[in-house]
């Protein structure tokens, strides 16, 4: 016996005879009730002791009524490709056919599309392609990131750049990572980010990192990193800084975003000398800066300065950092300044002589 | 030259020339296990998308025969053509073709989708589905 039909009531119920069209020609001629029984498709008439098939219109007005129903969680729409297709066609078939750039863009649709994007299945091969093979969380978030970072970059421009990075990687790394893993998202993003924009203030060309090695730690080592760049008005001359990236665990016990700022410089000629663009001569005007790179999020700068020594006919590259802080524990990178110079002697090259030409 | 007998979701029977047939690996495998006498019942498959589906092999069988004088174009055109349809069609091609084990149609029609995706931002993207799924109800 079912539970008792007051789902629509008498008034919406004309007769009990009518509803039991599931009866035969015989039965149909009894009188039943109006008290009827349901239980799932069937109508359980209890008079007749029998299941009727429930009547077309009952079915539908019963519909109607669970289709009226305020619901906190819409229905999934069948034209949602997640939900026609399933999760598992979307990642083996379609994320496959994206550019890692796309698929990030999936992961901002909706919290469903979020997770079906977010799978391992998506990102293994393009991270196996990076040589990253087995991978603890909150690296695969990293990669995430860099794959972003990459194709975005490559793809000259498009204009939902700052969405995808600020948006879809903070809402995935602070969902997924927590509040550490955002801290060193946040970290890379910005430490990234910062040094080449700061070296094209210094002028046309931008930095390349050369090489990057693991130097002090266990598990979680210092990095040292090498980067060259050519001195943006002299074509010819090539300079290389090495500076150190903190570990993972000293950056949490300690000024997360902090990097030390002493850098060693060395400037080399790499090819013949050619005056770009006018550079700055004379004491008065204190030489002038090829490179700058973030070493902290405020106030902590590296930089590196060209001087021209017009009586020596030479060419000196200073590197040192500028900081806020006046504490006087840190001295080591504070007072450290970092020197190269190269004679242009027999170089045919008067940087004075030069600059009027190109003037 | 043999026919195999496919059976849609509606009930409905489409012949077809073994040859068209064994292009499917699902229904391949079927024919080795239950032979040619019965008819293949494919539940999963309504009889429109059944009919695209032999259209698409059809054409293309045709098109790889040594005789053929469709060049690559006009394949394109066709395969065009063919996924030119509305999103609930092709999610359900998408469906049988991934049923069927059509490796070909599977991955035009993945493609077609990946490609209304591709180079949209998200809002976009979730704009795009709910908008037909609003002009469906």
């Amino acid at each position: 016996m079912g539970m008792r039909c007051g789902f629509f009531g008498k008034s919406s119920v004309p007769t009990a005879k009518a509803m039991c069209s599931g009866l035969d020609s015989e039965e149909k001629s009894r009188d039943c009730p109006s008290t009827l029984y349901y239980s799932g498709n069937l109508i359980d008439c209890g008079p007749c002791r029998r299941l009727c098939v429930r009547p077309r219109y009952i079915a539908a007005l019963e519909e109607e009524k669970i289709r009226s129903w305020p619901r906190r969680i819409p229905a999934p729409g069948p034209l949602d490709p997640l939900q026609a297709l399933g999760s598992v066609l979307m990642q083996e078939k379609i994320f496959p056919m994206l550019a890692s750039v796309d698929v990030g863009k999936c992961l901002a649709v909706s919290k469903s599309w979020r997770t079906c994007a977010v799978h391992d299945c998506v990102w293994k091969k393009r991270c196996e392609g990076l040589s990253y093979g087995k991978l603890m969380r909150w690296n695969r978030y990293y990669v995430l990131y860099k794959l972003l970072v990459l194709e975005v970059d490559q793809s000259c421009r498009p204009p939902w750049r700052c969405e995808i990075l600020l948006g879809t990687a903070t809402r995935v790394f602070l969902a997924s990572v927590g509040t550490a893993g955002a801290a060193a998202a946040a970290l890379l993003f910005f430490g990234d980010r910062f040094q080449p924009a700061v070296a094209e203030s210094g002028g046309a060309a931008a930095a390349t990192k050369i090489g990057q090695f693991k130097a002090s730690g266990l598990l979680f080592n210092d990095i040292v990193e090498v980067t060259a760049l050519p001195d943006p008005k002299i074509e010819g001359i090539t300079i290389h800084i090495s500076n150190v990236k903190r570990s993972l665990t000293e950056r949490l016990s300690r000024d997360f975003f902090a990097d030390p700022s002493q850098a060693s410089v060395s400037a080399s000629q790499t090819g013949p000398l050619r005056l770009v663009s006018p550079i700055a001569l004379g004491l008065k005007v204190k030489g002038e800066e090829v490179f700058s790179a973030k070493r902290n999020l405020f106030f902590k700068t590296m930089h590196v300065r060209r001087i021209y020594d017009e009586a020596n006919n030479a060419l000196v590259y200073v590197a040192y950092s500028t900081r806020v802080s006046q504490d006087m524990s840190e001295p080591n990178s504070r007072y450290r300044t970092s020197l190269s110079s190269i004679s242009l002697y027999g170089q045919n090259f008067n940087a004075k002589q030069l600059e009027e030409n190109v003037e | 030259m043999v026919k195999v007998t496919l059976k849609s979701a509606e009930g409905d029977v489409f012949e077809v020339d073994e040859e068209l047939a064994l292009e499917s690996l699902m229904v391949k495998n079927m024919i080795e296990d239950v032979g040619l006498d019965s008819a293949i019942s494919l539940p999963n498959v309504s009889s429109t998308i059944l009919a695209k589906v032999i259209e698409y092999i059809k054409f293309h069988m045709d098109a790889q025969k040594d005789g053929s004088k469709k060049t690559s174009e006009e394949i394109k055109a066709f395969d065009d053509d063919f996924v030119n349809v509305g999103i609930p069609t092709l999610f359900e091609m998408v469906l049988a073709s991934n049923y069927l084990n059509v490796k070909s149609l599977l991955s035009l029609t993945c493609n077609t989708v990946a490609n209304m995706i591709k180079t949209k931002p998200p809002a976009e993207v979730k704009e795009m589905f709910t908008s037909a799924k609003q002009a469906k109800a």
